[in-house]
């Protein structure tokens, strides 16, 4: 069964759209114009979007579009099943750290000084989100980050809208920065996905790769996004409790969910859930491969052991 | 607003308010249903249904004009709260597949991005 694929860059990370036994056209256009209608919808960095709207509204209740309603519910529903570890109101935290543009356009050493006091977040109980009439409103001091949970539902809606123009036979993965949707019929052997630190690292026979049938996998790491502000080493990764970078013995997190977004909330909070992770992931019945900072890997749920390389005999 | 029909009782603005308000009522749900179903995706398995205690009769909004520029909007006094509720118990979260490990040449790659 033959595997067509194409690979660009949009809202920008990595786009992949993989099509088995299909023409790829179709599917290529439904996963460009999704994730386009959802950057003009919530883009953090684009001073047209409704999400930049909504933060500089604060206290004001303010009519959106049944698009960036969607992606705030969504964020609401990882943030009460995360217990607030992954949470829309990091927006300003984010921001005070340095991240208040495309991450390409961060100086890799920024020398303004860090806020002189960190805080934890406001808490998603501060969005009022009514999904009846399509309005929002944030409480004052509030600013919206969907980056993660939003990411995550583009790629859900758009290996949907990719499946819904394949005939059925046809199988389609869509990825965006490493997150990962399959549906339909997979290739065989399934789709194979390599493990790495950065999505963008090239694909190389001995690194470990797992196949999956359905579903979703997505990673969450500390070791991509980072750069140095007043001579501190901070990532994108912020811990709501403290308005940090955060810390904790996980450096990287993969899951495996139905779903992206599940995938997505759970890799995000593994992280930030540290030495409690593996728990609370199995609780979940959700697969996950953990990295600690020193490399050493803890299986969870199922996930299987990396295939070990046999080491080339000296000659 | 309809207050005309509450304090004079003419039969006739009575049925055009009832008419009025169940177009309001099929609009509502045709939007709930849309949200619905860009929720049934999400949700640790599918086990986030959510429930909202929208206030339907605040209309205070500050909409977007087509500029892509919000307007004034008066300041709420009374809110929408949001409640996501999860409906099930963890037990009821669907079993996933673990992957299989592969010696086979990857498609793509996940990683941190």
């Amino acid at each position: 069964m033959a595997v067509r694929s194409e690979s660009w860059r949009q809202i920008g990370t990595r786009v992949d759209v993989l099509v088995s036994d299909s023409e790829l056209q179709h599917a290529v256009e439904a996963v460009h114009s999704t994730i386009a209608s959802a950057d003009h919808a919530y883009s953090r960095f684009r001073d047209d979007s409704e999400l930049s709207i909504v933060n500089r509204s604060p206290g004001r209740r303010v009519a959106i579009s049944p698009t960036l309603t969607s992606a705030i519910n969504t964020a609401l529903v990882a943030a009460n099943a995360t217990n607030g570890l992954v949470d829309p109101s990091v927006g300003r935290a984010v921001r005070l750290i340095g991240y208040d543009r495309d991450f390409r356009s961060l100086p890799a050493d920024d020398t303004r000084p860090l806020p002189m006091r960190f805080e934890s977040v406001p808490g998603w109980q501060a969005i009022h989100l009514d999904t009846h009439a399509l309005t929002v409103r944030v409480a004052n001091g509030v600013e919206l980050d969907l980056d993660s949970t939003g990411k995550a539902l583009i790629v859900d809606e758009a290996a949907r809208a990719a499946a819904a123009v394949l005939p059925a036979t046809a199988g389609v993965l869509v990825s965006i920065g490493g997150d990962i949707k399959v549906l339909g019929r997979p290739p065989r052997g399934g789709w194979r996905i390599q493990l790495s630190e950065n999505c963008d690292a090239p694909s190389r026979r001995g690194n470990p790769t797992v196949s999956i049938r359905d579903g979703a996998l997505a990673t969450s790491s500390t070791t991509v996004r980072r750069w140095r502000r007043n001579g501190h080493i901070v990532h994108h990764l912020i811990d709501p409790r403290t308005g940090q970078s955060c810390g904790g013995p996980w450096r990287t997190a993969t899951v495996v969910a139905a779903d992206c977004v599940t995938a997505n909330a759970a890799a995000t909070a593994a992280i930030l859930l540290g030495t409690a992770a593996p728990g609370w992931l199995s609780a979940r019945s959700l697969p996950a491969r953990l990295v600690a900072n020193d490399g050493t890997i803890t299986y969870v749920n199922g996930w299987p052991m990396d295939i070990q390389e046999p080491t080339p005999r000296a000659a | 607003m309809r207050n005309d029909a509450v304090e004079r009782p003419d039969p006739l603005r009575k049925r055009i308010s009832q008419r009025d308000q169940a177009i309001a009522r099929v609009s509502r749900i045709t939007t709930a249903t849309a949200v619905a179903g860009a929720m049934a995706t999400v949700g640790f398995g599918g086990l986030a249904a959510v429930t909202y205690s929208g206030d339907l009769t605040n209309t205070d909004t500050t909409p977007i004009t087509s500029d892509g520029q919000s307007t004034d909007g008066a300041e709420v006094t009374s809110q929408a709260t949001p409640v996501p509720t999860l409906s099930t118990t963890r037990s009821g979260t669907p079993t996933v597949r673990p992957p299989t490990t592969t010696r086979t040449r990857s498609h793509v790659s996940s990683g941190g991005s």
